[in-house]
């Protein structure tokens, strides 16, 4: 990817990268609401160049999630 | 788009939501003016308030957003919040699928009588909320248009079919437009043909539709946005007057001084068709009210030769109020045409192929909105078809007449060089002023007035057509000045607001147009008006000069009828007079006609 995985979340959620982990979701993120979603899934696309189907972006529910969708889609990224 | 284009070397990115609403985190909007912009719809609009604050602040518009909630339009027109937040502006965005979830189900056999059902309740439902809408505010209102999207629904055959869906909703966007056309308040934006401009592909009916039920993409929220401030220009006071333009590679390609009038570049084909079009383009904005001037680096023979001789050019010397063609910096060109004109700077609109021209006069005078003309000068119709800074809410004659009022203008301005003295200078002119009460027809005029005259303005008090009814109907009394002399008509150019308040008149608003300025009008004006309200009740009136930036030359306007400055409060300065003992002598030079209703 063309950013790395963690400056687009703390860019997105407006949080310190140092607080990103896997178990990160919109769940223990009050700023994961659903307008940040929406433009993660813009920045995500962005940055890998290439768009995800609409129900694997549903099933995203947290920062692990985000990770195993890339590797499915053999997106190299660094956190 | 190019609205943008004074900050453009060191604006912060727009392009993105995110990047939107990290710009709108940093925006200090203590202490400014703001514009309330109320946003309803019946889709995901989530995104849009950021993108329009953002696009705004590039602007030097500051704004708040009303975002109605989701999908509750109607619930949002009903109840008292959007009203309570006093809107200036109110976009209504309604998409067909929100409206009638059957809509695009394709049972042939039917549409006949869908489509009457469609006109008789949608329809119908769409402009009884419009009106119970308007009636519950002044703010302007904004509707778009239904999307038609691609293909239609039967495909090749759409247009077999009189009542098929693209018919239907061609109807609705038409009675919308039918409806709002005669209207001060109502606008249409057509969100259709906005994106057929940038591309339904990428910009509607995205997959966010199913995330989200968003029609238009977040992706395309930040473009949307600006043609959603394009309206802000108008109500914050933005509004561009003028337009100076360079000439060699500018308006025809190649330089007169060395190619001459057979090799320069302009002509309605081949390599000099974007030279000709931008040339028309630059002809329709002067049709709609703005007005044009040369600064260009030339010797002044060689562009005459090719303005009045050229068989393609577009634009003659008539088509110009001001002209500054020679060797000074195109700054100090700029800096005379503002006097001459007598606008401020920051009306001025500069474009010129040369980018140090640009930078110098971005440098020297940032007041002037410089367009970025790209390296390609084929792109240049496009920018300039891209430039909003000229949009008004209204039509008026004074707009189409204005490139003549000033070129009457320029040669009054020729016949004072040849009078010495004022007096007989100003006899000469037989001007011809008349006082009336304002009537109807006059209040697009006079509201347009209070929002664009700066310098001869007591108060500076902004009044949409709206709140001039609003005063008329309540008590006040409106005058409004007409001036004409031997070189022309201005028409409407004055206007004078005053309420009664128990034992005092009170001026609400005194204004004249700078067009008029200089020739004693502005004395006469007040003083018959005085009169007339001197014998409707001799008692003492109140006048106001509230500072702005520009309105200083009228600081001491009152002093000139004998006020007495009586007390400064917040920078605004209060002047009183009794009417008992005034009589004022008007002058014999300027006939006036007044209307002593």
């Amino acid at each position: 990817m063309k950013e790395k995985l963690y400056d687009i979340l703390s860019r997105v959620l407006e949080i310190d990268r140092r607080n990103i982990d896997d178990r990160m979701s919109p769940d223990n993120t009050p700023s994961w609401d659903s307008f940040n979603a929406i433009m993660l899934i813009v920045e995500l696309e962005k940055a890998a160049g290439s768009r995800f189907k609409t129900s694997d972006l549903m099933a995203v529910k947290n920062v692990g999630d985000i990770k195993s969708l890339l590797n499915r889609h053999n997106i190299e990224y660094e956190c | 788009m190019v609205m943008y284009q004074r900050k453009d070397s060191n604006a912060p990115s727009t392009d993105s939501l995110v990047a939107c609403r990290a710009l709108v985190r940093g925006i200090d909007r203590s202490g400014q003016t703001l514009k309330k912009i109320a946003i309803l719809g019946n889709f995901t609009l989530t995104g849009l308030s950021e993108c329009v604050i953002a696009k705004s602040y590039l602007q030097d518009i500051f704004v708040e957003v009303f975002a109605g909630a989701y999908n509750q339009w109607q619930q949002e027109i009903l109840s008292k919040n959007l009203y309570s937040f006093g809107p200036d502006i109110i976009f209504l965005f309604l998409d067909f699928h929100g409206l009638d979830q059957d809509f695009f189900l394709n049972d042939r056999s039917k549409i006949a009588t869908y489509r009457k059902s469609f006109e008789h309740n949608t329809i119908d439902m769409v402009l009884r909320y419009l009106s119970e809408l308007g009636s519950r505010t002044k703010a302007k209102i904004v509707i778009s248009t239904a999307v038609k999207t691609w293909p239609p629904p039967h495909d090749i055959l759409e247009s077999k079919l009189a009542d098929g869906w693209y018919e239907i909703i061609d109807f609705y966007n038409q009675k919308l437009k039918d409806w709002c056309r005669n209207s001060g308040q109502f606008f249409v934006f057509d969100l259709d043909q906005w994106l057929s401009h940038v591309g339904k592909k990428w910009a509607w009916n995205d997959k966010y539709l199913f995330v989200a039920d968003m029609r238009v993409s977040p992706l395309a929220l930040p473009l949307w946005a600006e043609e959603l401030v394009s309206y802000l220009i108008p109500l914050s006071g933005q509004k561009k007057k003028c337009i100076v333009v360079d000439l060699d590679n500018t308006l025809w390609g190649g330089v007169i001084g060395e190619d001459g009038l057979g090799g320069i570049k302009l002509a309605p084909n081949g390599e000099g068709r974007p030279y000709y079009d931008f040339q028309k383009l630059l002809f329709n904005l002067s049709s709609r009210g703005a007005i044009l001037a040369i600064n260009s680096r030339n010797n002044e023979a060689d562009a005459r030769e090719v303005i009045d001789k050229h068989p393609h050019m577009l634009l003659r010397s008539d088509a110009f109020v001001a002209s500054r063609i020679n060797w000074q910096d195109k700054a100090t060109n700029l800096r005379e045409i503002a006097t001459e004109l007598n606008l401020g700077l920051d009306s001025l609109v500069f474009l010129d192929d040369d980018p140090s021209n640009r930078l110098l006069v971005k440098n020297v005078l940032p007041e002037v909105s410089v367009i970025e003309l790209p390296n390609d000068h084929t792109m240049y119709p496009r920018v300039l078809m891209d430039y909003r800074g000229f949009n008004s809410f209204e039509f008026t004659e004074e707009d189409q007449k204005r490139s003549d009022m000033y070129r009457q203008d320029a040669a009054r301005k020729e016949l004072k060089r040849s009078h010495l003295d004022l007096d007989s200078f100003l006899a000469d002119l037989k001007i011809e002023i008349s006082i009336d009460q304002v009537s109807s027809t006059m209040i697009p005029r006079v509201a347009q007035l209070t929002q664009k005259t700066n310098q001869f303005n007591l108060t500076t008090k902004r009044y949409q057509e709206e709140d001039v009814n609003r005063l008329v109907s309540s008590g006040y009394r409106l005058w409004a000045l007409r001036m004409r002399d031997r070189f022309g008509d201005y028409g409407l150019t004055g206007v004078c607001i005053v309420f009664s308040q128990s034992d005092f008149w009170i001026i609400d608003s005194l204004l004249l147009s700078c067009r008029i300025l200089g020739k004693r009008v502005e004395e006469q004006f007040l003083g018959h008006i005085l009169n007339l309200l001197k014998a409707i009740e001799p008692k003492k009136i109140l006048g106001c000069y509230i500072p702005t930036s520009k309105n200083h030359q009228v600081k001491d306007f009152y002093q000139l009828f004998g006020f007495r400055k009586t007390k400064t409060e917040s920078g605004a300065d209060f002047w009183e007079r009794d009417l008992v003992d005034y009589d004022f002598k008007p002058n014999n030079f300027i006939m006036t006609r007044l209307d002593k209703k």
